[in-house]
């Protein structure tokens, strides 16, 4: 086998099992990034983790020993969240955040993570 | 001032537009006195950018508030330092910056190649593309001196999560990195443009790229950096498009200046070496687009502004362009010589340009993953850090591995004897590191196989090094001179060396903290106390105090390592009154072995504090090999102002003294 062949079918070898973790990484870590309406629009994907993004209902927000409720709306439909940890920084009502986590029986966002939209450093913010 | 920001933004959109018509016509018509003055409009260009800067310089410091960026940006109460930084704290000024950024390249770029009358005119025109694109830009969509009528009493002020010394260094850093790949962009493209596909344009392009990348090393740790102090989640990286933006061209760069030893000593990989390169300055561009566009933050494509439509048609000029003269160019770019054996220097440099090229494409999927699947389904669908982690941990792994062998490697065909002679110390040295840290308890599979392998490769090092300073001692030279020596007459080799140490210290960090983090909190009542690993903390009490625009709530912790005192740490919350925002002060204490990163979180009405602790083990190398990578990089480069010969006529070429040292190891 001369030295081109055999390092064609190494390199062969490296990318087919990088693209097979890449296909598993994908399915283990893919989520659904929608907007409450489109989130209630699919059924189907209702009980699948997903990261909705709202904006944070003036009022709602509630905090005790540690874990904040408060609901998010793109204006149309609000879904209620329940979420144990630290919120960031930016997180403030009326604000834009996502929220990722999954959906329990009694229809409130289990969420596991909220996060402000990044860009605070792209953006000026307008008033 | 901002008429002035105005006109000179006009100006330097039509001198631009200018220098691009008359450097192309020139070329066309081998006109020289076209050509001599599109080079007369860089400088003319490069002026105007500096004054709009300046001009928005004087805006911030006069505090402008007519001046709708300036408004935005800063307020009366902010310090001088904030009020500088805040040119780059938004969209329009940080656009300016990359602007007076590419002014500088192009001006220290093109006179560089005074020598090189043949490859200057093209690389002319090819930064005026791209000086034309940005200053079209800054005229119009991103104009940072729009007016704002009428002037409000006082700005909105900076955003408080940017007041803090790492963000302010952050964006000139990266963008010095980013557009620092335009000279060799330029180079490569003008090489093609006139046939000339000796290594000349590497020759040339090579310390741009090597500081290109030096910045852009810089800036993706002090945006690490600034996400570790500030964000107040203990994390440095996330794989956010944004980190992933300036990530990218990182890995293709990396790729590059490996890439190109295999060219200089073997003349073999000339097509793509080209192709990388033109791959790389497109993700540097991609990556201003990301950030810029905000593409991938909102929800749908492209609903924040029509900015992302100019940088995709530019991207697509710009690739399309550079990739047709690339296959116009083909037959000129063939290889002079083959691979002989698959244990050889070169399989090793083509194995680390098949792992750094699969570790940027797993990036760029992983980051434009949703909007693939929003064009084929309809529907965001995003991938987590999980994914990344996944792909790179065995990909960095193997980087690792080969950064170990292939320095020691020969060229063309090693024997059995060579390998034995360079590799049996370093692996049992490794394996005797990873079965004494399995010993003593350390059960994470992938950091003990990152630190073995770190031993391996810094084992490989310190042998090499201690062989060539024993072939000088032998000779009768002391130890210390003997080590100068062979630093001094071989600095291309062992800057690499010394680049090569620092990223094995930021591995050693991002292995300890990632694999061995903990946190824990509790909500504590004034005077209680809990334990944290091994130490321990009481919480004091809460102090509130107000500083100009500012709120600012104060927990007193008290720490202690088993039953030693280490100190009072003050973890604060701050709520920034004018932007109504709220914000962290953690504190870390920082060792060598561990940070103790302490956070108040929230608090209840009676006094009671939620106080946060995490651990993060060996972070501190993490920095510490940033530091490192500077050295070597400062130590690879630095020969070419040091041992500039006399011109020679035949080799009267700028930068071959550089490729004329010795570059490599194998006799």
């Amino acid at each position: 086998m001369t030295t081109r062949r055999k390092l064609l079918i190494g390199s062969a070898i490296v990318v087919l099992a990088l693209g097979f973790v890449a296909y598993q990484g994908v399915r283990s870590s893919m989520v659904y990034y929608l907007t409450p309406t489109e989130f209630r629009d699919r059924p189907e994907i209702r009980h699948q983790k997903v990261r909705l993004a709202g904006r944070v209902v003036p009022g709602s927000v509630g905090r005790a020993e540690g874990v904040a409720q408060f609901e998010i709306t793109d204006g149309i439909t609000p879904y209620r969240v329940r979420y144990a940890g630290p919120l960031p920084d930016l997180f403030a009502e009326g604000r834009e955040v996502l929220v990722e986590g999954r959906l329990d029986d009694a229809g409130v966002l289990q969420a596991s993570q909220v996060i402000s939209t990044h860009p605070p450093e792209y953006k000026a913010p307008e008033r | 001032m901002g008429e002035i920001g105005r006109y000179a933004l006009l100006a330097a959109a039509i001198v631009a537009l200018y220098g691009l018509v008359v450097s192309v016509l020139g070329l066309r018509w081998r006109h020289g006195g076209l050509l001599e003055s599109a080079r007369r409009a860089v400088t003319v260009w490069a002026l105007l950018i500096a004054l709009a800067s300046a001009a928005l310089f004087a805006a911030f410091l006069g505090r402008d508030f007519s001046v709708r960026f300036v408004a935005g940006a800063s307020e009366t109460t902010q310090s001088l330092f904030y009020t500088v930084a805040a040119f780059w704290g938004g969209h329009d000024g940080a656009l300016l910056l990359w602007a007076l950024i590419l002014a500088g390249y192009m001006v220290a770029g093109v006179r560089g190649l005074r020598d090189y009358p043949d490859l200057q005119g093209p690389a002319v025109a090819t930064l005026f593309v791209i000086a034309a694109f940005f200053s079209l830009l800054l005229a119009s969509a991103s104009n940072p001196f729009v007016p704002l009528i009428p002037p409000p009493p006082d700005g909105q002020g900076l955003n408080p999560l940017l007041r803090n010394p790492w963000m302010a260094a952050h964006p000139p850093t990266l963008y010095l990195g980013f557009v620092g790949m335009s000279v060799p962009f330029a180079l490569v493209v003008a090489a093609l443009v006139t046939g000339r596909l000796d290594d000349t344009w590497i020759l040339l392009s090579r310390r741009w790229v090597i500081l290109a990348w030096l910045f852009l090393t810089l800036g993706l740790l002090f945006g690490a950096k600034w996400s570790y102090v500030v964000l107040g989640w203990g994390g440095y990286w996330a794989w956010d498009p944004v980190e992933n933006a300036a990530f990218m061209p990182w890995l293709t760069a990396t790729a590059w200046l490996h890439s190109i030893q295999i060219q200089e000593r073997r003349g073999m990989l000339a097509t793509w070496n080209v192709a990388l390169l033109l791959i790389t300055f497109g993700l540097t561009i991609f990556g201003t687009f990301l950030v810029r566009s905000g593409v991938l933050s909102s929800i749908h494509a492209f609903a924040q502004s029509p900015i992302g439509y100019f940088f995709l048609a530019f991207l697509a000029v710009l690739l399309v362009g550079s990739f047709a003269l690339l296959a116009w160019r083909w037959d000129l770019l063939h290889s002079r010589g083959t691979v002989e054996s698959v244990i050889s220097r070169e399989t090793a440099f083509l194995a680390n340009n098949l792992l750094f090229v699969s570790a940027a494409v797993v990036v760029f999927l992983g980051t434009i993953f949703p909007a693939i699947t929003e064009a084929t389904s309809g529907v965001k669908i995003n991938v987590g850090p999980g994914y990344f982690n996944m792909v790179m941990v065995p990909i960095a792994v193997g980087i690792l591995l080969l950064m170990g062998i292939g320095p020691l490697l020969p060229w063309r065909k090693a024997t059995p004897e060579q390998l034995a002679r360079n590799f049996t110390w370093p692996a049992a040295a490794a394996v005797l590191v990873a079965a004494g840290l399995a010993a003593g308890g350390v059960r994470s599979t992938g950091a003990l196989l990152v630190f073995a392998l770190v031993v391996f490769v810094g084992a490989t090092i310190a042998l090499e090094a201690a062989r060539g300073t024993a072939v000088r001692t032998r000779r009768g030279e002391p130890l210390p001179v003997a080590v100068w020596r062979l630093l001094a007459r071989n600095r291309r080799r062992y800057g690499g060396y010394t680049v090569h140490l620092g990223i094995l210290l930021m591995l050693v960090g991002i292995a300890g903290s990632s694999a061995f983090a903990t946190q824990s909190q509790a909500l504590l009542r004034p005077g209680e106390r809990f334990t944290a690993g091994r130490y321990t903390l009481e919480f004091i009490g809460l102090s509130g105090r107000e500083e100009p625009g500012i709120d600012i709530t104060t927990a007193t912790v008290r720490v202690w390592a088993g039953a030693r005192f280490l100190g009072t740490v003050r973890p604060e919350r701050l709520f920034y009154r004018t932007q109504e925002q709220p914000m962290h002060h953690v504190t870390i204490r920082s060792s060598p072995r561990e940070d103790l990163y302490v956070i108040l979180s929230e608090w209840e009405p009676d006094g009671r504090a939620m106080i946060r602790v995490l651990i993060h083990p060996l972070v501190l190398w993490l920095w510490a090999g940033g530091f490192v990578i500077a050295l070597g990089v400062v130590l690879a480069v630095l020969p070419e102002t040091w041992r500039r010969p006399v011109p020679h006529p035949a080799t009267a070429a700028r930068g071959l003294p550089l490729s004329a040292q010795g570059t490599s190891g194998a006799p």
